[in-house]
Formats: C-alpha cells, structure tokens, sequence
C-alpha cells in the first residue's frame, strides 16, 4: 500500500513537472518552485535461474531475481529532493538474503546557496581520501553505507571547505546501531591568500575528525562507547607534479574483525603523480594497520563501513585478470604500487603510423609486522610503522600495449603476473584457503568497417589463464558485434580445461543481444555463468554458479 | 510478487520515458576537483564559446577508455570545425585518483579533466554506469546524453555536436 502511495506521489510529482517545464526557458526560476525539474534513473537486473547438474549450478527457491531501482530528484531554485526505491524480489544469487524486500532507502531534502549547503535525511559524503569517512554506493556490490541523518556543508570564503555530518548508516533495510558523528575542514592555501593566488606551487591542507558512539553491552569486556578517528591530509601539486599524502590515527577499538584487539590503529596513504606531454607516472604506498572503523563493532563482509580502504593494486577488468582479485586485508597491509603511461608518437619507427600505447603496472602487498605484547585477553601487539611483515598477500606485474595499426583495426595484449594469498581471506573458487599465483595472456583485436555508410564494429577478445593451483588453466573467449549503431550481440565463451578434476572441467557458454539508444537500453541474455568474485575497490561479492536467462533494463532521464 | 513488481517498475521506467521528453536543464552545482586537487564548481566548467561534452569515465572502464581514445583522433578537427570542447570527468575513487592524470596524459588525451571521487556528481546526474556523456550548448543547457559506448557512436554524437553548434551561432 505504502509502495503504491509513493509511485503515486511519484508519477504526480513527475506530471506536475512536465507542466511546469513548458514555461521555463533552461535557467532555474530561483526560489519559485515552477521552475522544477524532475530527473533520475533506473535500473533492472533479472535472473531466472534454471536447473544445470553437470555444474554446481544454484537456483533460487522463487525460481527468479530481480535487483532494481529507481531514483528521482528533483530540483527547483535553491531546493532540491529526492528519493530512490529499490525493490529485491528476491535479490539475484550471490547478494545478501538480507535484501530481499521492496521499500523506498533513500530520501533526502537538501537547501543551498553559494555559501551553505545543508541536507536533512539520506546522504553521501567522503572527507579527504575517505580513511575516516566515506559514506557510498555500489549498486553491483550490493554496497550502500549512506547516512541518514544531516549534513551542512559551509564555504566561508573561497578556499575554505567546511563540513559537518550526524546519523546512522544503512544497514539494508535497516539502519546500524551506532551513531556517526564528522566534522572535516580543507584550506586551499592558494585562495585563501590572495598574493598566493598566482603561485606555481599550490598546497591544499585539510583534517577530519569521525566518531562512533555504540552502546557497550558486554559483560565480560569494557568496551569503548566512543570510538574516535582523526585524520590530516595534503596536497601539493606544482607543474605536472602532484604529491598527495593523509595520515589517520584511530583509538582502540575492539571488534569482530579485529578480535577484540584493544591496539589502536593507523593508515598511512601517500600516492605521487606526473603528467607530462604523452606521458605519465604514479607511485604510491599505504601502511594500514587495525583501521577497519564501522558503525557496528560486530559487523563483517562489508556492512556498515564508516571509512573507506582503498587497494592498492591494479583494478584489472578482463574475465580473467579478475579471476584472482585481491581483496584488501582490513587487519593490516604494507602496499606499494607504481604505474606509467606512455604514448609513442605517430611517425616514429615503435609508433608506427598512429602510435603505440605502453601502460606498465605493478604492486606489492605485505603483511605488517607484530610482536604479541601486553594482556593477551586484550589482544595486543606493536608493530613497527616502517617494517615490511613477512607474509605475501599479493604480487601483481602486468604490461599492456594498444596499438592501432590501420584505420579500421586496432589491437591490445596484455601479459600479467599475479600471486594473490588468500590465506588471510578465502575467496578461492574451491573455497581453500591457498596461494594462487597464475600467467594471464590476453590479446584484443577490434575491426570496424561501413557498409552502406553505416558503421559495424567485430570486437574479439582471447584470455588464458595457467596456474598450478585452485581450478587450474582457463581459456575465455569473448565476440561482440554491434550490428547497427543501436543493436549488438555478444558471445561469451569459458573453458576450465585445466581443472585438475577431470569431470570439472566444464564449458560455460553465454550470449546476449541487446538495444540501446540515448540514455536507455535493454539486454536480454542466457547461458551458463562460472563462479567467481565480482571486485569494486577492493571488496568483493562471491557470484556463484549459475544458468539461466538474463534481462537487464537501464534509462536515465 | 516477482512479475507484479516487474510490472510496476516497467510501468515506472516507461511513464519516466514519456516524461523525459523536451526539457532543458544544467548541470548542478556539485565540487569535483581537479587534477590538482582544487575543489572546482561543476556547474561553472562548461565551454562558453560553444558546445561541451561532458564524458563520466573511469581508469578501469575499457568502453570508456575506447570512445575517448577515438575522439582523441578526431578532436582537432571537431574543435575547430565547431569549436567544441570535451571535458572528461573520472568517477575514479582513492584507489585509482593518482592514475586519472598519468593516464590520460600518457594516451595523449588533451582533454580538460576532473574527479568526481565520491560519484556526488555522478548522482546528481542521475549517471548509473560509464560511459556516460552529456552534451551542453554554449549557455550550459544539457541538450542531449547518451549512455555506453559502441563503437561507431562518436559519429551520431559528432552529428549531435554539429548541430548544437549551429543552433548557438544563429
């Protein structure tokens, strides 16, 4: 009833809009509420799941799934409001039973001018590099921490950032138990002070201070109710030369993740880059230790994170660099990662007649290191800020080159070494806790040609993977062809050949054809789906193995 | 249960649909920074001298990647055939924030960019994947956008481009 109420007020707010638009010329009619605009987007993920035993194929009791929603906003002058509906009737294999409902999750009204900017109700929000704060949204992980509460975001003078946030996160259809509570300031030195507004140097200063307040209702342990977290970042960027650098510093917090551990906790994240003409270079680190802060102590996977822990490794996309991901290891990390970017010029003897594009990457993870010290029932340990601890959590060496080599053509291989230690995570297929260490080739070849002066584009991708460990040896090919500028198919092919189970190794088939045009589109597709992990910074969602038909649905407006 | 609330969000997505039609609005003012970390109104960057597109990408995004590499090859022309400026705004978050420059510059790319870190922009674009882009007219009216890249496309979206510049000279 309460769901037909809301798509009732929606679609009057939406006919209320279109009225009112036929009077407005473009600008926002300030502070007049005819001057509306009402937008948002949509999204429809279905599955209906089918009975396969020659793989481990799952099935949902209900048969199908279906992960959708749908956001509104709407503006008028200095105003704006909004809502999103998401509806899991059941939620697609592989999400949280948890989800398995319909109901509106977001909602906010939100007031702004030049200076002040205040939110009452849902909100998103990051304070620097987000080791304190990051309250976000990814739809395909299934992960949304926003805040309901209020948030006012003030600009004093140019170059000073302040802001201010207080409520309770999203817990599914629910809300944590904690309290969250932010305050964050950035200076831009540079417009601050005038004489400083034309110096090549530009620094940009900021710290921010999170706390938690979570009832202790543990008999056998004190725990702290009020769990603070500072930070204080910098930037400085001068030329095509930037240096961006946050230190966090958490008290102690004992929790599910942490065992109890009454250590305090700190990040260090530093990440320097260089653009120069065709070319560009980053290096950076990260010393993470016992900094995993959410607005439950007893919460796991990824619910209820108050602060964000950025990987520090490549974020591969071919199905089979991201066989292996590497999710992060919220008790502690030493990372390092380097990358360049080059482009050779056209008309040299490597750049050939449109030159050649070179990206080289690589990364480190290590464990920290620790001495047990203290009361063992508080869990205590020192580490040493600047050792390098001696467990291996992830290698990672991988070379790209796209070359086009005609007007029609154009070609990418990549070659990639990955060790990735699940040791301290099982996300392994066969669910063992195992080190994996696997050579990934992959080459991708794309032809486009016209006929009839309409364009039609053939896109072939081959990938193999070789490991002695886990599932063994994969080949994976993927076709697509775009058919018209509107229509296109794809075929998608995955051969565990090198399974050390002679009756696993299975064939996974699938295909799909879809249409798009502007802002909407629709897929429909089926076939077989291997198990793996679906990875988004560094957190990732088990998808495990399934047939069946697919429909996807996406507009914006 | 399943069918009734596909039908009902359908029934949404369509009445979206009709409504969607005719309508003339700007992009929000949201802070995105740029590639220095200065926090910079969306709102004021687009192209006053002529049409914008504005392009929602990302480091790990290959369909975005390909449709910017190929306008790259073509943005000379388009510039001075319509004056056209392309801003790409990456969705990139802390993992990746200090490859955006790197990256582009080292494929070339001569485009203005920004960071959209936290997605604040994205969002209020109603953005719900890459590649996702926008095309503004020289007062800063979104006038038309486009989601997903195929190749091929960069040709409808020249077209479109053509035309918003001479709907802004007459």
């Amino acid at each position: 009833m309460i769901r037909r109420l809301l798509l009732l007020s929606c679609l009057g707010l939406g006919t209320f809009n279109l009225s009112a638009q036929n009077n407005t010329s473009g600008g926002f009619n300030a502070g007049s509420i005819t001057g509306g605009q009402l937008h948002g987007d949509f999204l429809l993920d279905a599955q209906y799941y089918v009975k396969d035993e020659s793989i481990n194929a799952q099935e949902l009791p209900q048969g199908a799934g279906m992960n959708a929603y749908g956001n509104f906003n709407y503006s008028a002058g200095n105003f704006k409001a909004g809502m999103r509906l998401e509806s899991y009737e059941p939620a697609l294999l592989g999400f949280d039973r948890r989800y398995d409902q319909t109901g509106v999750t977001f909602r906010y009204a939100q007031y702004f001018n030049d200076q002040l900017d205040i939110t009452v109700g849902n909100f998103y929000e990051q304070f620097g590099n987000g080791l304190t704060l990051r309250a976000y949204w990814e739809w395909y992980l299934g992960l949304d921490n926003n805040i309901d509460g209020i948030r006012v975001h003030y600009k004093p003078i140019p170059g000073i950032f302040l802001k201010g946030i207080i409520g309770r996160q999203r817990f599914y259809f629910d809300q944590s138990p904690g309290v969250v509570r932010g305050l964050d300031g950035e200076f831009s030195i540079n417009d601050i002070f005038t004489s400083l507004n034309a110096a090549k140097t530009r620094v940009i200063i900021g710290g921010s201070l999170v706390s938690r307040y979570q009832e202790d209702r543990n008999s056998t342990l004190i725990l702290p109710q009020n769990v603070a977290n500072f930070a204080g970042r910098i930037n400085l960027s001068r030329g095509g030369f930037n240096l961006n650098a946050e230190y966090a510093y958490k008290v102690n917090d004992p929790s599910t993740i942490n065992q109890n551990s009454y250590n305090e906790g700190d990040a260090l994240l530093v990440n320097a880059s260089f653009t120069g003409n065709n070319f560009g270079a980053s290096i950076g680190m990260k010393r993470w230790d016992n900094m995993d802060f959410r607005s439950d102590r007893a919460a796991t996977g990824f619910d209820l994170f108050i602060n964000y822990q950025p990987a520090l490794t490549r974020q591969h996309t071919y199905r089979l660099s991201s066989l292996y991901s590497y999710p992060t290891v919220p008790q502690g990390e030493m990372a390092f990662q380097a990358d360049i970017f080059y482009n050779i010029k056209r008309g040299t003897l490597l750049g050939g007649k449109y030159g050649t594009n070179i990206a080289i990457n690589t990364s480190f993870v290590n464990d920290i290191s620790r001495t047990p010290s203290g009361d063992s029932i508080r869990n205590e340990y020192q580490s040493n800020f600047f050792e390098i601890g001696d467990d291996v959590f992830y290698r990672d060496v991988n070379v790209e080159i796209t070359k086009k080599v005609s007007k029609k053509m154009k070609f990418t291989a990549s070659v990639i070494r990955q060790i990735v230690n699940y040791v301290f995570q099982p996300a392994t297929l066969t669910g063992d806790a195992i080190k994996v260490k696997s050579w990934i080739g992959i080459v991708e070849g794309t032809y486009s040609y016209k006929v009839n002066n309409k364009r039609y584009t053939s896109r072939l991708e081959l990938q193999h993977l070789s490991t002695k460990q886990d599932f063994g040896d994969w080949f994976t090919g993927l076709f697509e062809q775009t058919l018209t500028s509107h229509w296109f198919i794809n075929a998608l092919g995955e051969y565990n050949y090198g399974n050390p189970n002679a009756e696993r190794r299975n064939l996974y088939l699938s295909g799909a054809v879809g249409y798009r045009k502007d802002t909407y589109s629709i897929k429909v597709g089926g076939g077989r789906q291997r198990g793996g992990f679906l990875c988004v910074g560094g957190i990732c969602r088990p998808v495990p193995e399934n047939t069946g038909v697919t429909l996807t649905l996406a507009s914006s407006f | 249960m399943f069918f009734r609330t596909l039908a009902i969000l359908s029934f949404v997505l369509f009445s979206s649909l009709l409504l969607a039609q005719e309508k003339t609005w700007k992009v929000p003012n949201v802070e995105i920074k740029d590639l220095k970390n200065t926090s910079v109104s969306a709102s004021e960057i687009y192209n006053t001298e002529g049409p914008t597109i504005l392009s929602f990408w990302a480091t790990w995004c290959k369909p975005c990647i390909l449709e910017l590499n190929t306008i790259k090859d073509y943005y000379v022309d388009w510039q001075d055939e319509t004056n056209v400026k392309l801003i790409a705004i990456s969705i990139d978050d802390t993992r990746n924030i200090a490859k955006v420059g790197p990256l582009a510059r080292g494929k070339g790319w001569e485009y203005d960019i920004y960071i959209d870190a936290n997605s604040d922009l994205r969002r209020a674009l109603n953005v719900n994947n890459v590649p996702h882009t926008f095309l503004l007219d020289k007062n800063g009216n979104i006038v038309w956008q486009h989601n997903g890249y195929a190749p091929g496309d960069e040709d409808e979206l020249y077209q479109k481009v053509v035309e918003v510049s001479e709907m802004s000279s007459n």
